[in-house]
């Protein structure tokens, strides 16, 4: 009897924090934050990435002045990094929601601690991706207004049977739900800041930023409704947005993208990715901003294991793929697989397959999964082979098509190079000025989840609501 | 201020725990309006305060329903009525390849639907300037305490005492009275050294902005070739030396289809001046066209020249003079382009090919009114095959 017990206790889900923690001393660890200066490192950080954003803003700029002939993109290989840089950041930002959303809708308590950054790193994430479809119809200063509202001076309409907008108003969607899921999980910590303020303009700003939000029991309980129907519209929000991303090759009839595999394949693939992302940030963000306590160990380590199930699911993808290649018999289609394994893309491919399947095995081992430095590196490795999987599906396709005397090697220029190096400035110089004013940690969520912090009597009084 | 009338009474308790121990207590004996106040949402708060279930599903559902309707509508109006067109031989109403857009715009709305309306419709924010929000107690509800408050329904005011006394009686802490009067929570800044400061603010950033513009006038990065460099044909030009902008042809040029005159006159245009056009039906045809458009109006439908001219004084030539009859090709040719006494040229207006045409049809009209009798029966065997004649040329 007491062995079950045992047992049912291992299976619980991990310790929200290390050691007691009183719920006044979750706004001492992540509030204070936004108040003191923050520490040297930071600002050495900030230099870093507003440089890298300098740069890849003067790459833009340039690409603007002379044209987008400066880019690698080049018959026969038209959609180059840009798209590549596109899907790349798209998924990394699906992490966020999967956090915030799908672990919510499962109970996963500890997504508590990490949601709030994972969501802000979907925003993020998507602003970065959304540079490169912008700046790719050539005049972005007319494009921002293209997407909406549309100047119908042709007096023609959008065709709605292409995938490329549905991805309009996929990402669009996605961005903007997105931001209101955030925002709502702001609200009761804006106002927590907004009441430990001691200066005016800081009270008035987290207040109006509060909306006036005083914790009262008749609207916490709209509030958690609200909550609940959004994590599950996000849900399937966040597999429709990756699944119509693929879909941009997946409804072309080219070999190598005309695929049904597409869709889950990439919606795994995104997961995995950003879930390494999260972990690349929270490895620093939780040492230098004195988290340890709060993002413990333990969530790293569920965070992996997510990075090794996601990571088998692509790997099992890739072999999939490979099959039915060969299987369905299309010589064109087995062409283009062979041609990505042993062709003069093999070195992308097999970075890729190094990265994505050989490297998150590491995470079977317990020691290896719970080792910070170990974790970092296999993230990186993830996020590194993740975009040569998108680079693989981009360039490998294109670059030997249906004519052999089309045939060429799709080289990126320095200004791909710069662009994509200004996007990762852009992420990290966001993420940087998020920890420094916004609470890092839903707050109010994790108060609701510590130990003893629910009333026993009544009904259970366990379950998150 | 004679006496103030107490709006609500805040008691503070240490857990939720105490805060749910404590509410059938005070239900017990007080029946105005409760009210619980928690840094995070307790569970079961709501059935011991007596709070219904949350209805924003419902706006959510309306507003879902809403996308739905607005995301499929548009675009089947769109493909059916709007601007049908057909997409890789797809039917105009394919309504598989409309769900993507659909479902966005549905979750889009349902999403602003629990977002927009939990906060602006159920709740009722935003809401700057509730009591509540200046008192000492709200510092801790935010952090780590709970509070239980008496609230005064609308234009009323709560018995202070007694509410005082029910809610020690549970256990609260830290009583706190709310007065009518209090400050409103963002107080600070509707004072007015914080309006002056704002006023202060706008005022410079006004005339700042304005320096700004002034100083460094408009320098538009991309006109979209609204201005060009080019040398229009009116223009003046000061890079050639006669000033004008536009240039003569090189010399010696010759435009396509407009072979100048090699000859003078029309005598020595004669019998040099070779008739490239063979003599077809369809040349005589075409020629017959020019001829009403431009000759017969002076020379008569049948060449004598004699019905419309000689009314207002002109003498048109008899097209079946004698001199006419025998002058070579070239000289017909050469009267039509460059004209004869009063007669203009019609080289601008017939191209030479035509003019060609044009002499043919001469040729033809002079032997039709001049015909011999072996021309009359060459020309009944013509009609009677004319069919198969105009089937050979």
């Amino acid at each position: 009897m007491s062995t079950t017990e045992a047992q049912l206790a291992a299976l619980e889900t991990p310790a929200i924090t290390d050691g007691p923690v009183t719920i006044g001393a979750v706004d001492d660890a992540v509030l204070a934050a936004t108040e003191r200066k923050p520490p040297f490192i930071w600002y050495l950080s900030i230099l870093v990435t507003a440089s890298l954003l300098t740069f890849g803003m003067g790459c833009i700029g340039y690409s603007m002045y002379v044209g987008t002939g400066v880019w690698g993109n080049m018959d026969p290989v038209f959609w180059g990094w840009p798209i590549v840089n596109f899907v790349f950041w798209v998924g990394i930002g699906h992490a966020g929601t999967l956090i915030s959303a799908i672990l919510f809708l499962f109970r996963q308590k500890w997504r508590n601690a990490i949601a709030r950054f994972a969501e802000a790193m979907t925003i993020f994430a998507v602003m970065c991706a959304a540079i490169f479809p912008v700046i790719h119809t050539g005049r972005p200063w007319l494009a921002a207004f293209w997407l909406f509202p549309y100047p119908n001076t042709r007096g023609m309409w959008v065709n709605f049977n292409s995938p490329l907008v549905w991805d309009v108003f996929a990402v669009s969607t996605y961005f903007t739900v997105s931001l209101l899921f955030w925002y709502v999980g702001l609200v009761p910590d804006f106002a927590s800041v907004r009441d430990r303020a001691k200066g005016v303009i800081r009270r008035t700003i987290y207040g109006i930023l509060a909306l006036g939000w005083r914790g009262s029991a008749r609207h916490w309980n709209h509030y958690e409704k609200a909550y609940m129907i959004l994590a599950g519209l996000a849900t399937p929000l966040v597999l429709s947005v990756h699944s119509i991303v693929s879909f941009d090759f997946a409804v072309s009839l080219l070999p190598g993208w005309h695929t049904t595999i597409f869709p889950p394949y990439f919606v795994a693939g995104a997961i995995f990715s950003g879930f390494a992302m999260v972990v690349t940030v929270l490895v620093f963000v939780r040492k230098i901003m004195g988290l340890e306590h709060l993002i413990t160990l333990n969530h790293m380590e569920t965070m992996n294991k997510v990075i090794l199930a996601t990571g088998c699911m692509v790997g099992f993808a890739y072999a999939t793929e490979f099959f039915m290649a060969w299987y369905a018999g299309h010589p064109y289609e087995f062409y283009i697989f062979l041609n990505r394994a042993t062709g003069p893309y093999a070195w992308a491919y097999w970075t890729m397959v190094l990265c994505n399947v050989i490297s998150p095995q590491l995470f079977w081992f317990k020691t290896l999964r719970r080792s910070i430095p170990v974790m970092f590196v296999v993230s990186i490795f993830v996020n590194i082979g993740m975009w040569f999987e998108r680079f693989v599906i981009v360039a490998t396709s294109l670059h030997r098509d249906f004519l052999p005397s089309a045939w060429d090697y799709y080289r990126p220029t320095l200004i791909d190079v710069g662009i994509f190096a200004g996007s990762f400035g852009l992420f990290f110089t966001m993420v940087l000025l998020f920890s420094r004013g916004l609470p890092v940690i839903a707050t109010a969520e994790v108060k609701a989840v510590l130990p003893g912090t629910q009333p026993h009597h009544g009904h259970g009084g366990d379950h998150h609501e | 201020m004679s006496r103030q009338s107490a709006q609500a009474v805040i008691a503070l308790f240490d857990s939720a725990q105490a805060l749910m121990d404590a509410i059938p207590k005070v239900r017990a004996t007080y029946h105005g309006r409760l009210e619980a106040y928690t840094p995070y949402p307790v569970h079961g708060i709501e059935k011991a305060l007596g709070i219904g279930k949350s209805w924003v599903g419902w706006i959510v559902l309306g507003m879902g329903l809403l996308g739905l309707c607005a995301g499929f509508g548009l675009q089947t109006w769109v493909f059916t009525t709007e601007y049908p067109l057909v997409f890789g031989g797809k039917p105009v109403f394919g309504w598989p390849a409309f769900i993507p857009v659909t479902f966005e715009t549905t979750v889009l709305l349902s999403a602003f639907g629990a977002v927009f309306g939990m906060l602006l419709v159920a709740n009722r924010y935003p809401h700057l300037s509730h009591p509540l929000l200046s008192t000492k107690a709200m510092k801790s509800i935010t952090r780590d305490r709970f509070a239980l408050v008496c609230e005064a329904e609308k234009d009323r005011e709560i018995d202070e005492d007694a509410c005082r006394e029910v809610l020690s009686a549970a256990g609260g802490q830290d009583l706190e009275v709310v007065y009518e009067s209090a400050e409103i929570g963002t107080g600070e800044l509707l004072s007015p050294k914080g309006v002056t400061l704002g006023l202060l603010i706008c005022v410079i950033a006004g005339f700042g902005m304005k320096e700004i513009i002034i100083r460094f006038p408009a320098l538009p990065p991309m006109n979209n070739m609204d201005e060009v460099f080019r040398q229009d044909a009116q223009d003046p030009s000061a890079f050639f030396a006669d000033g004008f902008g536009m240039r003569q042809p090189v010399a010696g040029t010759v435009a396509r289809g407009f072979m100048p005159a090699v000859f003078e006159t029309a005598e020595e245009a004669d019998g040099v001046l070779a008739n490239p056009m063979r003599m077809t039906m369809a040349s005589l045809e075409h020629g017959k066209v020019l001829y009403d458009q431009h000759c017969m109006v002076c020379h008569g439908a049948l060449g004598t020249g004699e019905k419309m001219m000689p009314a207002y004084g002109g003498v048109p030539a008899n097209l079946h003079s004698q001199r006419l009859r025998e002058v070579g090709d070239g000289h017909l040719y050469h009267v039509i382009t460059h004209g004869k006494n009063t007669m203009a040229g019609y080289g601008k207006d017939i191209a030479p090919a035509e003019r060609w045409d044009l002499v043919n049809y001469l040729r033809a009209l002079q032997r039709s009114q001049d015909a011999t009798d072996d021309d009359l029966r060459l020309a009944r065997t013509v009609a009677a095959n004319s069919h198969t004649e105009s089937h050979h040329d």
